[in-house]
């Protein structure tokens, strides 16, 4: 009696309670071991994903549970050391079912491609016909996806899986479309310049460009300034609206909001990038008036490459990592 | 990352499928807007994997997965119609409620027999309630039992005591009224037989104790009383004398009328008058609605009597209307007698003599003023002096 009492003041004077969780309390602190996985957390994983249907080991299973969360490093900022509970959150935020599988086709196991090809070859296809919205270039690109995941490219002859890029951040499904989809838009934008020579009417060499008035460099000058301010979602916005002809609930879905929300949001942004104009406008020297009778200008007189603009502005976030 | 397109680097699948299906955190989220800001490769690719997600959804989830997913678009697709559902069924249950409540009072009515004797000894000092109960008296000797029962249930006053169950004697005089008599009792009809029982017209209540209808009235009133008392319905009775104009008079003829509900089975519908649905019945019914009136005068109904094809009825300010047909549209007759019309009747031989072979005869009207003066009609409409 006296010294269960003890224990509980002792235990009330450092701050945990009896019915404190570990995993609150002692596990936010202990860092993961680099290499390591908890025990008991591989065994709940394990359990999860049903690795043992798609012909898959415990160590395997081990293998390819470090590796993803050491390539990601658990969804940390590098240089971070991920604790326990950290690893914990990352893989049960994973599609381990999906990860699993994929794994296990990209190492060749007999089971997993039948598994795989049960659940997604007909997908597979339907994806590729929905993408390219033809019968038979969907098939034809299903068809040579379906051989890169099964590993007929080689490279130093080794057998090439894209699967194994896969790791299990989404389904598995959405993976396989996602990939369909930038097959697709690559060749297109690798071929749609392509025609006959024969049809290749090369244009009427134009006169030589009249040469913009002053007001209308300005003007160029204000709405690249403008277009800077603009933040990542905005400049989205713009972009998907204007230049890809989205609609409202396209953009919507893409941006995880509501449909009225992206309509606002398209207001505001117009009505932020004309006071933005305005007022660029007005610092190089326009008077207000002025101003406001450069903003009548006929569009097609400015030469502004919008597109290029938004690229221009773009945030170097993927290119910090296009140096590996 | 891929490194091959127009742009230095481009997010691969994997982060583009995670960015789709709103898998990354925020920052990884933005940094995958502000790519797609100025990518529009990868904004192609993303539409596209959208495009076909909302074209296969149906067909790639997994098992499992699909049976939660129906479970939740079946509630998803039907939560916003519960709200009006619950409202539609809360409605539909409250006007019930009122339906119900309804019906149970619209079959309040009571069925009277206006065969009150005259009773010219009454004076003008005795209680109008007194003078109803020593009028019954006769009548209401036998029936102790179901009285005394239905005095108890019935809402109790003096005045509702002192009356009887019975109303064969309902048309009773009383002395000395000026006030109209609100009186609860508890109501017996009157047999089809019992109603033409050769009584001559306003007659006494000892007439009516020899007549032979006497006795099946009276075991008529017991089965009523006992039939209210298993149903637990309430007898509720509401006497109304018409007014004097005169407070000198000695005498008044008080109408006295009651309601009995659900008490004939063998009765018409409960919500119109009985007595024009036996058309052989003859001799004077008076019928009391306790709830409202629906002669155009809006004044509750004294007095009534019908034919075969007519209801003459009297309201409450002696105003006298007829109705040709079984509907509800009353006319108002040109008053063509003197002082306040109080009763109408049937001439009472009418069916009491008439054998069954016998041709139907014409129906004849008496009214009755508060003077004890009778008028007759044929019609209803066009009235002499008896």
């Amino acid at each position: 009696m006296w010294f269960w009492l003890i224990v509980f003041a002792y235990c009330g004077g450092v701050g945990i309670t009896p019915a404190q969780s570990v995993d609150g309390s002692a596990g936010e602190s202990i860092a993961g071991l680099p290499g390591t996985i908890d025990g008991f957390l591989l065994e709940e994983l394990w359990q999860e994903c049903d690795g043992a249907s798609c012909g898959l080991e415990r160590g395997e299973f081990n293998e390819i549970l470090l590796d993803v969360g050491t390539v990601q490093n658990y969804g940390l900022a590098e240089g971070t050391t991920a604790s326990q509970q950290q690893q914990a959150t990352y893989f049960r935020a994973l599609k381990l079912g999906d990860l699993v599988l994929a794994r296990a086709c990209a190492a060749g196991n007999e089971r997993a491609w039948e598994c795989f090809v049960a659940r997604y070859r007909q997908p597979l296809v339907r994806a590729a016909i929905a993408i390219t919205g033809s019968d038979t270039l969907g098939r034809e690109l299903a068809d040579q996806l379906y051989g890169e995941l099964f590993g007929l490219s080689t490279r130093d002859r080794e057998r090439r899986c894209p699967l194994q890029s896969y790791r299990g951040r989404g389904s598995l499904i959405g993976w396989l479309r996602t990939t369909l989809a930038q097959r697709h838009v690559d060749h297109f934008r690798r071929s749609h310049r392509e025609q006959p020579l024969e049809e290749y009417d090369p244009p009427v060499p134009t006169h030589e460009a009249q040469k913009p008035a002053t007001d209308l460099t300005l003007l160029e000058k204000a709405v690249e300034g403008a277009l800077k301010r603009c933040d990542a979602e905005e400049r989205f916005v713009l972009a998907a609206y204007y230049l890809d002809q989205r609609t409202l609930l396209q953009i919507a879905k893409v941006l995880n909001i509501h449909e009225a929300t992206a309509s606002r949001k398209l207001k505001r942004v117009c009505q932020d990038l004309r006071k933005q104009v305005l007022k660029n406008l007005q610092s190089l020297g326009l008077s207000r008036r002025a101003a406001d009778e450069a903003l009548g200008a006929d569009p097609r007189d400015l030469d502004l490459n919008l597109k290029k603009l938004l690229q221009y502005s773009q945030s170097d976030a993927f290119q910090e990592k296009a140096a590996p | 990352m891929n490194a091959n397109s127009k742009l230095d680097v481009h997010p691969d699948a994997e982060i583009l499928n995670a960015f789709a299906e709103q898998a990354l955190e925020e920052r990884e989220r933005g940094k995958i807007v502000a790519h797609l800001a100025g990518c529009s490769r990868c904004r192609q690719v993303v539409y596209l994997a959208q495009d076909a997600t909302a074209e296969m959804v149906p067909s790639v989830v997994t098992p499992d997965v699909r049976l939660e997913g129906r479970r939740e678009s079946w509630f998803r697709s039907w939560r916003f119609a519960l709200v009006p559902v619950a409202a539609l069924a809360a409605i539909a249950a409250l006007a019930y409620i009122v339906h119900v409540q309804r019906i149970g009072t619209g079959s309040e009515m009571a069925k009277v027999t206006p065969q009150a004797a005259p009773q010219t000894a009454g004076s003008n000092s005795a209680a109008p309630a007194q003078a109803t109960g020593v009028a019954a008296a006769p009548v209401l000797a036998e029936p102790a039992q179901s009285e005394a029962r239905a005095r108890k249930k019935a809402p109790a006053s003096a005045q509702a005591a002192s009356l009887g169950p019975s109303f064969s004697a309902a048309m009773a005089t009383a002395s000395g009224a000026n006030e109209p008599l609100n009186a609860v009792r508890e109501e017996a009809a009157m047999p089809p037989g019992a109603s033409g029982s050769g009584n001559s017209a306003m007659g006494s209540g000892a007439e009516l104790k020899q007549a032979p209808a006497v006795t099946a009235l009276q075991k008529e009133q017991e089965r009523a009383a006992a039939t209210a008392e298993v149903h637990g319905i309430f007898a509720k009775t509401m006497a109304q004398a018409s007014e004097n104009e005169s407070a000198k008079r000695e005498e008044t003829d008080r109408i006295v009328t009651a309601t009995a509900p659900q008490f004939d089975a063998n009765a018409a519908p409960p919500a119109s008058f009985e007595t024009g649905a036996r058309p052989g019945a003859g001799g004077v019914f008076a019928v009391y609605k306790g709830k409202g009136s629906e002669l155009p005068s809006g004044l509750a109904i004294v007095s009534t009597a019908s034919s075969p094809h007519q209801t003459l009825a009297i309201d409450k300010a002696g105003s006298v209307f007829v109705r040709e047909d079984s509907g509800g549209h009353w006319d108002r007759v040109a008053k063509q007698w003197t002082g306040q019309a109080v009763a109408v009747r049937m001439q009472a031989d009418l069916g009491a003599n008439r054998s069954a072979s016998a041709p139907s005869p014409e129906a004849v009207f008496e009214l009755v003023n508060d003077l004890r003066q009778v008028w007759v009609s044929t019609d209803g409409r066009i009235w002499k002096a008896k």
